[in-house]
């Protein structure tokens, strides 16, 4: 199979992950227990989902300093996997949730940012769908995107810290400790982050690819 | 796709920033935390799915997870193939 490199990275990070994730060893952590496994899935969504989205808004911003259609489009694509990622980062955080903290939604800062955070981003999906215009639909998406970026970072990583939380490193607590401190569990989980997100990026290329092909396709025909 | 690569660059660095101290920190933390491999229930209070790993029923799990994962793979391998044939067909 020829593929590019880091394609097979990817598939390399993300089987190191399933094998790693299940047999390696974990801290044993009360409440949590094997559970802590889950920061090899869960977790990941969301570190995907933020680079995945940084890709979009930074072709956002290469679409309104030079307006070529394919920036427009990697934009747009990379909008619809960080959502896919996030709305999967969600899900898992409230089965996840369920089991530990006893609900599924404990109105949680962090649970709270991250809906509002995603309903920002299915609003863009809106935004894009009312243009009849082409160029008026880039130009106005790119910059709502902007806004939709900048508004995530503090849902997600400000204001989650200024109020108790029960995610940890929230709360007052500094950045990432009480799991990530042990090396057992960074030795998967930052190989898992890579993989996944590098598995959103192969989405994203792909999507591309496909729809530059249909933009062809149409012009010719 | 520069991006990509620019990208992929960023984030291992990133990985090698936090995973290379993390190696150096093993010796010093061995000592410090709960030995996980040993059998004795006494030296851990804390329930762990350790029957199930020592009937090696653990390996089932993963080889389910592993036939699902290279089966979503396989998936997007062929959907990758397909969109570069027709990428190669568009430009002739």
């Amino acid at each position: 199979m020829k593929l590019t490199w880091w394609k097979w990275l990817t598939i390399a990070l993300l089987l190191y992950t399933v094998v790693g994730g299940m047999l390696t060893e974990v801290p044993r952590l009360a409440i949590l227990n094997e559970t802590i496994r889950n920061l090899y899935f869960h977790v990941p969504m969301w570190f995907g989902m933020i680079l995945i989205l940084l890709v979009s808004v930074i072709y956002s911003i290469k679409y309104l300093r030079n307006p070529l259609s394919r920036h427009d489009i990697i934009a747009h694509e990379a909008a619809k996997v960080g959502i896919l990622f996030g709305v999967l980062g969600i899900i898992t955080g409230m089965e996840w949730a369920r089991f530990t903290w006893g609900e599924f939604w404990s109105n949680d800062p962090k649970q709270n940012g991250s809906a509002i955070g995603l309903l920002i981003y299915f609003a863009y999906l809106i935004l894009r769908g009312s243009f009849q215009d082409h160029q008026q639909r880039a130009r106005i998406s790119a910059v709502y995107n902007i806004f939709a970026f900048a508004a995530l970072i503090p849902l997600l990583f400000i204001l989650p810290r200024l109020t108790d939380s029960l995610h940890p490193g929230n709360g007052g607590n500094p950045g990432f400790n009480a799991y990530d401190l042990d090396s057992r569990l960074r030795a998967v989980f930052y190989p898992a982050v890579l993989g996944w997100t590098l598995l959103g990026v192969w989405m994203v290329h792909l999507r591309t690819r496909l729809e530059v092909l249909k933009q062809r396709f149409y012009e010719n025909a | 796709m520069k991006m990509h690569k620019w990208l992929l660059v960023l984030l291992l660095t990133w990985a090698a920033g936090f995973s290379g101290p993390a190696v150096a920190q093993t010796t010093s933390e061995a000592t410090s935390t709960v030995e996980y491999s040993s059998q004795a229930p006494a030296s851990s209070s804390i329930e762990m799915a350790d029957m199930m790993r020592r009937d090696g029923k653990i390996y089932i799990v993963v080889a389910v997870l592993v036939s699902v994962l290279l089966g979503v793979l396989l998936y997007l391998i062929s959907l990758d193939k397909k969109i570069g044939r027709l990428e190669r067909e568009l430009r002739q």
